[in-house]
């Protein structure tokens, strides 16, 4: 695959499994927008209920991660809004690579948040679910992968290939 | 709960902030070597991607729009996955980053994030008026 391909011929969604998927750019954001909106009603409501909403939040990084973005409960929301707000076709697509690695940060610093909260040390679980609020808002609102970011500086610190 | 309601706010706030600082930052080319001026046409550039990059693909674009409007640029790309040595060279701690060097390997600018066509050419000493901004 030419690299320039990806840019210049996008090519139509493919299905998420497959290696080089390609993904519509607005997906992601529109992703980690409903990501922030459930984690920060979490965070307020706290309880039960807001331990639910950070436990329907790890199931979808985890869903994510296993099938592919695309097919996350919040990229098939993201479709349906599209359809129905008339946003029309990918206006560019993205590799699929970098908002599934995303997902998986969400799910690394979530998921402990999750495990804190339901072994009792709720301040410690609810500064990591304020952790992930902040990294979801800053994707949302600025295209800013935080988690992308570190790949290169963890693979140096790692020191072998990633 | 008000008081909830304050610090969630806050965190919003804080990482909007945040990222309409780092979008400032994005693309700018700073001189970092001490080299003599470079003279045009002599300027070549490596970029530095990572599987995780998710702008890499409008740089690279970038970098092949001023190679057509100059065909005597040459840039050559550095995947950090399967060449790390060479990004530990140069001291390159994200992606996308544009290193631009002279033929003897000298740095003369460098830049992260999405550099625009006009702001590769503009390093290069290249003129920008044939070269066309694909981001």
């Amino acid at each position: 695959m030419q690299p320039q391909d990806m840019v210049q011929r996008p090519r139509p969604e493919t299905p998420p499994s497959t290696p080089g998927a390609m993904v519509d750019v607005r997906g992601p954001r529109f992703s980690s927008a409903v990501t922030a909106t459930v984690l920060a009603v979490a965070l307020v409501v706290q309880g039960p209920v807001g331990i639910a909403l950070v436990a329907v939040q790890v199931t979808v990084f985890a869903i994510a991660i296993a099938m592919g973005v695309a097919r996350s409960p919040w990229g098939h929301l993201f479709r349906f809004v599209r359809a129905r707000a008339g946003w029309g076709p990918p206006t560019e697509l993205e590799s699929a690579t970098p908002p599934r690695f995303a997902q998986a940060c969400g799910l690394l610093v979530a998921g402990t948040g999750l495990v804190l909260l339901v072994a009792g040390a709720t301040t410690a679980g609810w500064v990591a679910v304020g952790i992930v609020l902040a990294l979801a808002t800053l994707l949302a609102t600025s295209g800013l992968c935080v988690g992308c970011e570190l790949w290169l500086l963890g693979a140096r610190l790692v020191g072998g290939r990633a | 709960m008000i008081e909830r309601l304050v610090i969630v706010a806050a965190v919003v706030a804080v990482a909007v902030l945040a990222g309409r600082w780092w979008q400032a930052r994005q693309g700018r080319v700073r001189a970092t070597g001490a080299a003599a001026d470079p003279q045009a046409g002599e300027v070549q550039a490596l970029l530095f991607t990572t599987p995780t990059c998710r702008t890499c693909p409008h740089v690279r674009a970038n970098l092949a729009a001023v190679t057509t409007a100059h065909p005597g640029f040459t840039w050559r790309e550095v995947d950090a996955a399967v060449d790390l040595d060479t990004a530990r060279d140069h001291r390159v701690l994200r992606a996308p980053t544009v290193v631009f060097h002279t033929p003897d390997g000298t740095e003369v600018a460098r830049a992260s994030g999405v550099v625009s066509a006009t702001a590769i050419a503009t390093a290069a000493r290249l003129s920008t008026d044939e070269v066309c901004t694909a981001a």
